[in-house]
């Protein structure tokens, strides 16, 4: 049993190796530009609604600046920041979900209908396809918008959602199957 | 690529096109970053003062940098011996092709009755009951609400019937529109559907108990079908259901869009809960209500009169709600949350008149700078025979997803951690129970299996290091507590040396050459008895009366505290 390390040693080897990993606001910046929009964007087809995406997006990046511990490696820097942004939207969807059983069913009805910007959107095709996506069940819905609209791959989609590539391809498939049959009944042309 | 995919991709670029995001988010996330930095500092740096090597003060500095708060152990497993919880299987539903919602947990006659909805892929909803009466078997009872009717927000058990909320939908160009009913059932095998509202675009909410068997709903009529902003809240009551009298007076205005909180009966008065916006002392320019929390009272179908809880220039903020309230025979406790930023909080009273707040899980210190958007809240609350309280809600802002619990046995006055707690609390045969319905796993029933640890004071919390060294599946040895440290997927635990059995010292299985007879995932055995346990201390083979015992763990910011003055017998 000696060989169990008293664990003040384990945390020195531990935070020895991350004395160089001091996140500059530079490369910070140059991430919020390359994805900012891109996350708030597929964050409010999750959510359907632009001022929670834009709330989680700060948050996100609020979290990244706070925890250079994330950043032992760089490539996944930019896993580790679209992770940490859907798993607060999907931890803040449980929680009004929580809060507001009182009023689910409500909601539900009410909230079916996204507050997007609909008028501002190209064609009436992508609003009623995004619409679409925000109503599907929460863990497709997450696949879809990590997969199709932040352009994740398969497995960095599950590495973030924390579920194995099998699941997340088993959840895309019955979104798309789903999809499918929503948008012909909507639009028979 | 199929014609799916590429929609998909149109359609998201179309979309991606019209964000702009303004550089201004970009400065209030490191605003918000560097804040947080500082105040881990502090935190940490104020832990390490009662160090006194200047080699282990250096490394404070350097674990400062780890970011503590990010560490999924939202709350311990303390109460993990208390809990016993057994995952709810019915394979033809939880095939993970839609989202299970567990809504409501019902003691009825002699059983136990858990409703819950299957949102499916395609968007339909189908409404379920399971029932048991020994909480491991279950029965799938019921499926589905009579046509055109959807479940708003729970079911009373009322004498021989169980009555659901029902908003009556007829769509149809000569419809109605949306009414506002009751269904009910006495076999659990069929529904008969009541009417109450006439027509209109009435939104079923709540449904709560009243004196003397009566059923009390509580529901919206919007102006617009589409939202419930503007709408009026309604209250009826009825002892027969079948004849409804509205309840007049003044009702809570606005709580998530609209609607009470809870409806409660107690001691013969109807109690409605909610969030009171107050208008008339508008701070100015930004135009909006100070939300306070409060509650409405009824009694012999008097009009609904309001008292706030608290002071009307305390607690508030965004968030404010009172979300359920209980009695356990010696005072009114109610639970909720408000404050900016948000606490989780119970109010007492003696009478439903004069209040008490009291904080369940706050951080005042922390308060002037925490700016997370999530809140801390405690969302139910039930009281066992013996007049112990138990709540259930969120602790730690951001933390995880799953729900904590509280413990009071001095009627709301002070509160203590139990750990993780079931989402959803009842008391059945005498005992608490509870269901966790979270999207992501099986729905899972939970029953308070032991006694009731007591709290620990700060003084007997022993500091064993930070959390986030500790990895998963890892074991610590600490020959001076006599105690193994490990951690779980889920939870930190302190196991207790001590075998159960006669007291021998329990060995890590690896160290002790016991080839094949111990069973597959033992990490501990007794050596003196051949008993083999798993890594969180279940019991897995071998002459032993229970699981490994415990010690009281707490993970607070970011370490690892153990009370090592007591051990916790597991049940």
């Amino acid at each position: 049993m000696d060989a169990l390390a008293p664990p003040d040693v384990v945390a020195v080897n531990g935070a020895v190796a991350m004395r160089d990993l001091v996140l500059t606001p530079g490369l910070l910046g140059d991430l919020f530009t390359e994805h900012s929009r891109r996350l708030v964007g597929a964050l409010t087809v999750y959510t359907g609604d632009l001022g929670d995406a834009e709330d989680l997006v700060q948050e996100a990046f609020a979290r990244v600046h706070s925890s250079p511990r994330q950043l032992r490696d760089p490539d996944r820097i930019v896993s580790y920041l679209y992770s940490v942004a859907f798993n607060l939207a999907r931890t803040r969807w449980r929680r009004q979900r929580s809060l507001g059983r009182a009023v689910r069913r409500l909601g539900r009805s009410v909230e079916a209908q996204p507050d997007l910007a609909v008028t501002s959107l190209q064609t009436a095709v992508a609003a009623t396809t995004t619409a679409a996506v925000t109503a599907l069940p929460e863990r497709q819905r997450a696949c879809v918008v990590m997969h199709y609209y932040t352009e994740l791959s398969v497995a960095d989609t599950a590495t973030a959602l924390g579920i194995s590539t099998n699941s997340v391809k088993t959840h895309l498939r019955r979104a798309l199957a789903s999809l499918r049959t929503t948008l012909a009944d909507e639009d028979p042309s | 690529m199929s014609d799916i995919e590429t929609l998909l991709r149109e359609s998201f670029a179309i979309h991606h096109d019209t964000v702009t995001v303004d550089d201004d988010l970009f400065d209030r996330a490191i605003t918000r970053g560097v804040r947080r930095a500082r105040r881990r500092q502090l935190a940490i740096g104020g832990a390490a003062a009662t160090l006194v090597v200047a080699l282990v003060a250096s490394l404070a500095i350097i674990v400062s940098m780890r970011d503590t708060d990010e560490s999924n152990l939202a709350v311990s497993d303390a109460s993990a011996p208390w809990w016993s919880a057994i995952k709810m299987t019915d394979p033809a539903i939880f095939s993970g092709d839609g989202d299970t919602f567990i809504t409501q947990v019902t003691p009825w006659q002699d059983q136990l009755v858990v409703l819950g909805e299957i949102q499916s892929s395609s968007g339909s909803s189908s409404a379920y009951a399971w029932t048991t009466d020994d909480g491991v078997n279950w029965e799938r009872r019921l499926q589905d609400l009579p046509a055109g009717c959807s479940f708003s927000n729970g079911v009373v058990a009322l004498d021989d019937r169980l009555v659901a909320t029902c908003t009556i939908h007829d769509t149809s160009p000569d419809g109605v529109g949306a009414r506002i009913g009751v269904a009910t059932t006495s076999d659990l095998e069929s529904w008969t559907l009541m009417p109450i509202s006439e027509s209109g675009q009435w939104f079923g909410s709540l449904i709560g108990d009243g004196p003397d068997g009566a059923a009390v709903v509580q529901a919206l009529e919007a102006d617009d079908p589409n939202t419930t902003r503007g709408s009026t809240m309604r209250i009826w009551s009825s002892g027969d259901l079948a004849t409804w009298t509205s309840i007049e007076g003044e009702m809570p205005t606005t709580m998530v869009d609209g609607s009470a909180a809870s409806i409660r009966e107690l001691d013969g008065h109807i109690v409605v809960t909610g969030v009171f916006n107050d208008w008339t002392e508008q701070a100015g320019a930004d135009q909006t209500a100070r939300m306070l929390p409060a509650i409405w009272v009824s009694t012999d179908g008097s009009p609904f009169v309001r008292t706030l809880l608290g002071s009307s220039d305390g607690s508030t903020g965004p968030s404010t709600a009172v979300l359920d309230i209980v009695s356990n025979g010696s005072a009114y406790v109610a639970v909720g949350t408000a404050g900016e930023p948000p606490d989780a909080l119970a109010w007492t009273s003696p009478d439903l008149v004069d209040w008490s707040t009291v904080t369940v899980a706050g951080d005042s210190e922390l308060s002037s700078d925490v700016d997370d958007p999530t809140s801390r809240s405690v969302w139910d609350v039930v009281a066992l025979p013996d007049g112990t309280l138990l709540a259930a809600g969120d602790g730690h802002p951001g933390g995880g997803s799953i729900a904590e619990g509280w413990l009071s046995d001095d009627g709301g006055s002070s509160w203590r951690t139990v750990g993780v707690s079931p989402d959803l609390l009842a008391v059945w045969n005498g005992r608490a129970v509870g269901m966790t319905s979270d999207f992501d796993t099986q729905p899972t029933f939970w029953s308070w299996a032991g006694g009731i640890p007591a709290g620990s004071s700060d003084d007997a919390m022993v500091d064993l290091g930070a959390a986030d060294d500790l990895e998963v599946g890892e074991v610590r040895w600490y020959a001076e507590h006599l105690l193994y440290l490990v951690r779980t997927d889920s939870a930190v635990l302190a196991l207790s040396q001590k075998s159960p059995q006669q007291g021998c010292r329990i060995a890590l299985a690896t160290d002790l050459d016991l080839g094949d007879i111990v069973p597959d995932g033992a990490v501990f055995t007794d050596p003196c008895h051949g008993a083999s346990f798993a890594l969180d201390g279940t019991h897995l083979g071998g002459p032993s009366p229970r699981d490994m015992d415990r010690f009281r763990v707490e993970v607070r910011s970011g370490r690892i505290t153990v009370d090592t003055t007591r051990v916790l017998t597991a049940p």
